[in-house]
């Protein structure tokens, strides 16, 4: 089921919306600062995008650039304010792939329109990085990672109407119990070491502790727990984890499983799932054309067998349970920061 | 006549305790000695595999491979000195002092190469996985042990170092520790060329290499040096993972040449300073 801006307004993201209704009073009052709406793929960038398209009603233009954009920018003169949905689209990883997007960051900072733009926040993180995307935005609206308790809002909200029963299976189900955090270590003469210290998963012990526990307000609270953490607080990644473990209208903490996998992949593979990542989801033929050094549709059959990817005859797209999966092997690999 | 008397000193003891060295007693010092080595190469191989899972974080892992041998080795042989010479604590520290002259004398470069080695597990001006320059030597430390580092250079070929170069040689180290390094390209042009046009292309043919680690703290940079008879684009960035330090060089020069082929950027007509026409 898709979440909805009452969801999200339910797990405490009203600040989102009042800094969006605040840079939308700024443009009435005569001062347009352009806003960009960034968020990671599924956590709901466009639900941020349609409250201001519903705020600004009648006023506004809406572009959608849900592919790579191979010919010209569409005409953006004229309009008191324009909407400009998954501009991570401007850009391509080649020579030359660039000049569309510097050309609509250069239209955008002369125009005295409104420009609000969303942006993957795997592709803005590249941007701001290459192309000092960062600069040209004085607002930036980010979609941040929720807490259990948002998290058991967000979906109580979401699925109020078809709601599972939660119930108490004894077992607590397979999480991660130790993680790795680098932290720096001061030494005498104010020099410091990096080390690698241990850090324990405390919501997997908790859900240990109380899986003998047949009160259902713990079990609500351990499921929203390892939900959160499974799904790194995103809200579409949590829907999706939430709606695989339901089984015959029950949900119990052994029912959420982790998707825990080493992906075996070589660097070709690793860049096509890069380029996807910041995409969200792209035609195959063009990603084909774009990274035309590399033998695409191999990694692309490779990634799928290993279920990383959902691919169809078009397209190609991280299916969101893995979307951890990748950003963590990724992270390792130096490919996203 | 009175015979003086002299009481029985350290030294004397350990002679003794030597002539009464049992075979089984030896068996046991070399079982232990072997056991030392099984347990260092058995602890490197377990980090090198688990630094290896950790792709471009393995340095956290590596940096403790050195340690944990010398650790290993360094209680291998106190445990087979006591074995041996049954010295009490003053004992060993005599004998650790006399057993230390007489190698000095004999086997200075050796003991020079194990403090060398001491110094380098101690201040890490280097650690395994890292591209370093010693002396005339380049490329990745793949062992650091007792006596020597060993490297690979980009020929794949393996140099062993001995450690106490680390006194008197300058060692530059390109990342420090860290999985991304700056790898540098420079192309030639010809004074016709566009500078603009060319500079763009340097700057996203590294932009958008496969290989390219990029932040504000790790920017990319292109320098364009006018000389007489052609231009000099610079092109630096880091790689993601020094392993691919080549590969990254190759890809950015690949694409940037074909570039300048798809946009009629030609080579320099001229002579190019230090290189043959």
């Amino acid at each position: 089921m898709s979440l909805s801006m009452a969801d999200l307004e339910a797990a405490g993201l009203d600040h989102l919306f009042d800094t969006l209704r605040t840079a939308l009073d700024d443009h009435l009052a005569g001062w347009s600062p352009n806003l960009a709406i960034v968020s990671e793929p599924f956590a709901g960038r466009h639900l941020l995008m349609d409250f201001v398209e519903e705020t600004l009603d009648t006023q506004v233009q809406r572009v959608a650039l849900d592919s790579v954009a191979d010919g010209e920018l569409p005409d953006l003169t004229g309009q008191a304010a324009v909407l400009l949905d998954d501009c991570h689209y401007l850009y391509t990883r080649e020579i030359g792939g660039f000049e569309r997007l510097d050309r609509f960051l250069e239209e955008i900072s002369a125009s005295d329109a409104l420009f609000v733009t969303s942006w993957n926040r795997y592709a803005w993180d590249y941007l701001a990085a290459v192309r000092d995307v960062d600069d040209v935005f004085s607002t930036k609206v980010a979609v941040p990672s929720l807490t259990a308790e948002q998290m058991a809002d967000l979906l109580t909200s979401n699925y109020a109407e078809t709601m599972p029963d939660f119930v108490q299976t004894g077992e607590a189900g397979r999480v991660k119990t130790i993680g790795f955090d680098q932290r720096e270590v001061g030494l005498p003469g104010g020099r410091s070491i990096g080390l690698t210290l241990p850090e324990l998963n405390l919501e997997y012990l908790a859900s240990r502790s109380l899986s003998r526990d047949d009160d259902v307000e713990n079990v609500e609270a351990v499921v929203f727990q390892k939900i959160a953490q499974l799904s790194n607080g995103n809200p579409g990644v949590a829907t999706a984890v939430w709606e695989r473990s339901i089984r015959d209208g029950e949900i119990a903490p052994a029912y959420i499983e982790e998707v825990d996998m080493v992906l075996d992949i070589d660097d070709d593979e690793a860049f096509v799932l890069e380029v996807l990542l910041a995409k969200g989801e792209m035609d195959r033929s063009t990603l084909d054309s774009v990274l035309s050094d590399i033998p695409v549709h191999r990694a692309l059959q490779s990634l799928a067998e290993q279920n990383v990817l959902q691919i169809d005859e078009a397209t190609a797209r991280i299916d969101p349970e893995y979307l951890y999966t990748v950003d963590t092997h990724l992270k390792g690999r130096r490919l996203i920061w | 006549m009175v015979i003086p008397t002299y009481p029985t000193v350290g030294p004397l003891q350990s002679t003794t305790a030597l002539e009464t060295l049992e075979l089984a007693t030896v068996l046991e010092a070399l079982a232990i000695l072997v056991a030392a080595y099984v347990a260092a190469r058995v602890a490197a191989a377990l980090l090198s595999a688990l630094a290896d899972r950790l792709v471009a974080q393995r340095f956290r892992v590596t940096l403790l491979i050195p340690v944990v041998k010398f650790v290993i080795y360094g209680t291998g042989l106190y445990v087979v000195a006591k074995l041996l010479f049954q010295l009490s604590t003053t004992q060993l520290v005599a004998f650790s002092g006399l057993l230390g002259a007489a190698l000095g004398l004999g086997l200075k470069d050796l003991l020079a190469d194990v403090f060398g080695g001491l110094v380098l597990v101690a201040e890490q001006p280097y650690r395994i996985g890292d591209k370093v320059s010693i002396g005339d030597n380049y490329g990745e430390v793949v062992d650091i042990g007792i006596r020597s580092t060993q490297l690979v250079t980009p020929t794949d070929t393996l140099v062993t170092v001995p450690n106490y170069l680390f006194f008197n040689t300058s060692i530059a180290n390109a990342n420090a520790g860290n999985a991304e390094m700056l790898v540098s390209v420079e192309f030639y042009v010809d004074t016709d060329a566009d500078v603009r046009t060319v500079r763009r292309i340097v700057e996203d043919a590294l932009a958008t290499s496969q290989y390219v680690y990029v932040s504000d703290e790790l920017p990319i940079d292109v320098v364009v040096e006018d000389n007489l008879n052609y231009r000099t684009i610079r092109g630096r960035g880091y790689v993601n993972d020094l392993r691919n330090e080549l590969t990254f060089k190759t890809d950015v020069t690949e694409r940037v040449l074909d570039e300048f082929a798809a946009q009629g950027i030609e080579s320099p007509k001229g002579e190019i300073e230090g290189i043959p026409e």
